[in-house]
């Protein structure tokens, strides 16, 4: 017999970041939108738990229009908790700095690390990813490591202590979507106690889907909702993918075939009609 | 015996300042009009955090950057 939950969507199917229990598998950035008032609608529809945010130079007091002054009520409001990132970081040195930086500002010892190694594409390096990786484990941080999908270089990351793995989908802002499913099928094998978070390159609710629908655990973007000509309406429809992707995943996908198969169950053919003259 | 300039001139992120002599890196947060909790510090690119700041005696020719929290993806 069905048994329909009466839990709100995810409430029966929660994932860990460490001792934190989570629902929705959907982590939204917050650069980007039109108006501060959107930003925040945009984060009740997708029902994010864990937003990124991030820092910048400033040399007087400044405003920002009102971006983060309406992220923290909408935080306050949703219970969303905040992940700083080291976006701008091109080495380690400097990713360590502007982490300690963000704990002090943000309070959270979560860190969306970023180490980028090229300038054309915004690839992880990954050496410098490890190195700044080990030294803020070291020192206190829970650290979401933006990553390449390369299996050896993820391994390493959970060994310096890293308790879960952002592979890139495709570069980040170009909304390609999984560019090389086949590695991240192969990261979802090969880990398969590991969270998983595709990070970047998506662009349709389509691809979280996808992601979603190879075992991923979450999905983190930015510029798919905040671009989009009605960023509400697109943070609930990632919202709704997700959950579909998930729900796919869980119940098992069928096996592709080469060729069709017929899915009626039928005897032959229907009719055994009189050969024409 | 030397003479002990009366002032420094401290780095920013674009331009610099000026400062009397001893100066402490909270002081120059207090003269660029940042509540101390806003920003958080980085003296030649080493963090110096919130409590240590009042400490942080300024030399001349250090480069000095101020963070504020943003948006970000």
């Amino acid at each position: 017999m069905l048994q329909k939950s009466s839990l709100p969507p995810g409430h029966d199917d929660p994932w860990q970041v460490g001792p934190v229990t989570l629902a929705s598998r959907f982590l939204l950035g917050t650069a980007g939108y039109p108006s501060p008032a959107v930003l925040g609608e945009a984060i009740v529809a997708s029902g994010a738990e864990i937003v990124t945010v991030g820092l910048k130079r400033s040399l007087a007091a400044a405003g920002d229009n009102g971006f983060v002054a309406t992220l923290r009520e909408v935080l306050e409001r949703t219970g969303a908790r905040l992940l700083p990132n080291t976006a701008g970081c091109r080495n380690a040195q400097e990713a360590i700095t502007l982490a300690h930086m963000a704990r002090e500002l943000y309070g959270t010892p979560w860190l969306k690390l970023e180490v980028v190694g090229d300038e054309h594409t915004l690839q992880p390096d990954p050496f410098e990813l490890l190195r700044a990786a080990e030294r803020l484990v070291k020192d206190g941080f829970t650290v979401f490591p933006y990553c390449t999908d390369d299996l050896v270089l993820c391994r390493r990351l959970l060994d310096a202590g890293c308790p879960l793995l952002m592979p890139w989908g495709a570069p980040i802002g170009s909304g390609q979507g999984l560019l090389n499913p086949h590695a991240l099928r192969t990261l979802r094998e090969r880990l398969p106690d590991t969270v998983l978070i595709v990070d970047a390159g998506i662009g349709a609710p389509s691809h979280a889907a996808q992601a979603m629908e190879l075992g991923y655990d979450a999905v983190l973007l930015n510029s798919a909702v905040a671009q989009a000509r009605e960023p509400v309406a697109m943070a609930r429809a990632f919202r709704l993918a997700i959950e579909a992707g998930r729900g796919g995943w869980r119940a098992g996908v069928m096996a592709r075939q080469d060729f069709a198969v017929a899915s009626t169950p039928v005897l032959g053919h229907p009719f055994v009609l009189p050969e024409q003259p | 015996m030397s003479e002990v300039p009366a002032t420094i001139t401290v780095k920013l992120e674009s331009g610099s300042a000026e400062l009397p002599a001893g100066s402490t890196l909270a002081a120059l947060v207090e003269r660029l009009g940042h509540a101390p909790a806003s920003i958080a510090t980085a003296v030649d690119g080493r963090f110096v955090p919130r409590a240590e700041r009042a400490c942080e005696t300024l030399q001349d020719g250090q480069t000095v950057l101020l963070f504020q929290p943003i948006v970000g993806g």
